[in-house]
């Protein structure tokens, strides 16, 4: 084999590593996104045999969000194993006491329950907040795309834009403002 | 005792009441009250200001009838809190039909859009006195993000 | 009487329902069967492999025929003599000569004629046809590249192979068998002089085009030749042609702080791409990068255009030499 066949090689199962924003996601949205780099999905090589996956670094996993209720009405079931021992945590229990837990448990889930999961599941590194290590922040080479865009605060809009932006409706004569 | 206790009472209330009537901002004027003095005759006349909105009002939006879906064709969304800010009160209260000039429909649809906008915390600095400010500080799963889909609305 | 008669009627009524029960089986292999192929299978291992028979030592071989069969295959028409004479190897002439000495045989009569001298010539002409098609089928590439190639398709690996896929195995004249690489490939380069003397030097050029060329297919060339010391090269064949400064810079990397590390170095020269190359570390990648660099200035990509082996290289641009 020649140096130039080598290097191709090494250059075809190079794992890249993303970096992937959870500010105001849907964590369910963003597994499905997140498993296809996790294990490879994405690449024309990709074969269940073939170990190709990437890793996906999670930053600001404490900021996520759901839909309508869905805090209130998403349910975590455990069972310690022992009589009694089952036990129902809501979401936001489940986020209050690990801003991690809800986003690893949607990429955990989206995956099937095969032997490689728990492997995969190793190239997944999840930061509640925005400060990562830096001896992880240098592997880091592509940022992947969000699916939602992060809605901005009326009162963090700066006052240019609020004077400027367009009204749509005057208030009547007789109107008194308040 | 009782009648030390009353006395007491009392003038806490009317220190209250004192306070109560500070304004912190001053009132917007519709009107103006101009004076004019003609040949002994001193005229007081409520002349109407005009608006400061007038000068960024959109064209289209100076006919009687004007619905930002219905006349324009927008999208509205529960994240476009700079419409929305605009049918809304200081307080946070959905302003009537009269005043918005919105059809019977749109007007049902901004309302449910502006509590979207409000339960997701985009709106914090429109609400009642006693609100949180900040949506982080909410009770419970509120404090937590939250979305919602447009497509649930009924209307 | 009858009593005992009715019991022997029962017991005959009883006997058949008896011995429909247990069914007799009837054994078709012998016993002595088994034990007999596993002897034979011991005596076989223990002896070893079978040494390979020669065909001519079977009975219907037609050493003659089968010379004239090879040479219709190939297209070619050989003299039968020489054709001979290519397949006779010297250690082979030597065995014959000292049997036919100890038979008596007088010393004027014993010359039997090798290969030797076909297979000098034949050698000859391939080494010149050989450079003269990669001079003009590879015209970029340097003298010491072009050298490394030839002596690729020269090797006597390379000619043993397609001497023993033209069929030579058999017609060869050896002390040994089957025929060592080397005897395969003296006598293919002495099948090209016989037929350079039979029917002209163009014909065994063509001969050599299409059956030692041809193995240049689908071939990595940077297998058969890597210039060693990429970079240094590259920047003499830039200040050569005037290409400006070599100037390699990172265009991506990934896992910078893992083992999987992995570098993507492009070489520039005034503010041209000339190669991308990746690596497990810079600077194997700015190696990498400088060689792609020189197999695009070389034209000896593995995506260039495939060589043409209908290519007539024209008698004069072939030095003979002699």
């Amino acid at each position: 084999m020649s140096i130039a066949k080598r290097v191709q090689q090494w250059a075809t199962f190079a794992r890249t590593w993303h970096i992937y924003d959870c500010t105001w996601q849907n964590p369910f949205e963003s597994a499905a996104l997140v498993k296809t780099h996790l294990m490879g999905l994405h690449k024309p090589i990709y074969h269940p045999m073939n170990d190709c996956g990437d890793h996906v670094v999670l930053i600001n996993t404490k900021e996520i969000a759901l839909p309508g209720d869905e805090w209130i009405k998403r349910v975590y079931f455990h069972h310690t194993g022992y009589p009694g021992g089952a036990s129902w945590t809501l979401a936001w229990q489940l986020h209050e006491k690990d801003p991690t837990m809800v986003m690893k448990k949607a990429v955990y889930n989206s995956m099937h329950g095969n032997l490689q999961r728990r492997h995969t599941m190793q190239r997944l590194h999840l930061f509640s907040g925005d400060s990562v290590p830096d001896e992880i922040l240098q592997n880091v080479t592509n940022q992947i795309r969000t699916p939602r865009t992060v809605p901005q605060r009326l009162d963090h809009i700066d006052k240019e834009t609020l004077e400027n932006f367009p009204t749509i409706m005057d208030y009547p004569k007789d109107y008194i403002l308040r | 005792m009782a009648s030390l206790l009353k006395v007491a009472t009392s003038t806490l209330r009317s220190t209250l009441w004192q306070t109560r009537s500070v304004a912190t901002t001053t009132p917007q004027l519709i009107k103006e009250i101009q004076e004019k003095q003609e040949n002994n005759v001193r005229t007081y006349e409520g002349v109407n200001i005009e608006s400061e909105r007038s000068e960024k009002l959109l064209k289209s939006a100076c006919q009687t009838t004007f619905c930002p879906e219905c006349t324009l064709g927008l999208d509205i969304k529960h994240t476009d809190v700079l419409i929305l800010s605009q049918y809304v009160r200081s307080d946070g209260c959905m302003l009537p039909r009269r005043i918005t000039g919105l059809c019977y429909r749109q007007q049902k649809k901004m309302g449910t859009l502006v509590t979207m906008a409000q339960k997701a915390g985009l709106m914090p600095n429109l609400g009642p006195s006693w609100s949180k400010k900040d949506p982080k500080q909410r009770y419970g799963w509120k404090k937590f993000n939250k979305y919602f889909l447009e497509s649930t609305i009924k209307y | 009487m009858s009593f005992l008669r009715s019991v022997a009627g029962a017991l005959v009524l009883a006997r058949p329902l008896n011995s429909s029960r247990t069914v007799q089986t009837r054994r078709h292999i012998k016993r002595w069967v088994a034990p007999t192929l596993r002897e034979l299978a011991h005596r076989q291992q223990k002896q070893g492999p079978q040494k390979p028979e020669p065909r001519a030592g079977y009975v219907e071989w037609n050493y003659r025929s089968e010379l004239f069969a090879f040479g219709k295959r190939l297209g070619e028409n050989f003299e039968l003599p020489q054709l001979q004479e290519a397949f006779t190897q010297r250690s082979y002439a030597h065995q014959e000569e000292e049997k036919q000495r100890k038979l008596g045989i007088e010393e004027g009569d014993l010359k039997i004629a090798d290969n030797q001298e076909l297979a000098k010539m034949g050698s000859h002409i391939a080494r010149a046809y050989v450079e003269a098609f990669l001079k003009q089928s590879l015209p970029k590439v340097p003298k010491e590249g072009q050298e490394a190639i030839a002596s690729y398709l020269l090797s006597t690996e390379t000619l043993a192979n397609v001497s023993s896929h033209l069929g030579t195995k058999d017609l060869i004249f050896t002390t040994e068998y089957p025929p060592s690489p080397e005897s395969l490939a003296e006598s293919l380069q002495a099948v090209i002089g016989a037929l350079a003397d039979s029917s002209g030097v163009e014909r065994a050029f063509l001969f050599v085009r299409d059956f030692i060329c041809t193995q240049l297919n689908q071939k990595d060339l940077l297998d058969l030749w890597t210039p060693k010391q990429p970079v240094q090269l590259l920047e003499e064949i830039c200040q050569q042609r005037k290409l400006g400064e070599v100037e390699p810079r990172l265009l991506g990397d990934c896992g910078k702080n893992t083992v999987l590390a992995a570098y993507h170095v492009g070489i520039y020269a005034n503010r041209q791409l000339l190669g991308k190359g990746f690596g497990e570390d810079v600077p194997t990648a700015t190696e990498t990068a400088a060689l792609d660099a020189l197999q695009s200035l070389f034209d000896i990509h593995e995506n260039r255009r495939p060589f043409d082996f209908g290519l007539q290289v024209e008698t004069k641009n072939v030095r003979l030499g002699n």
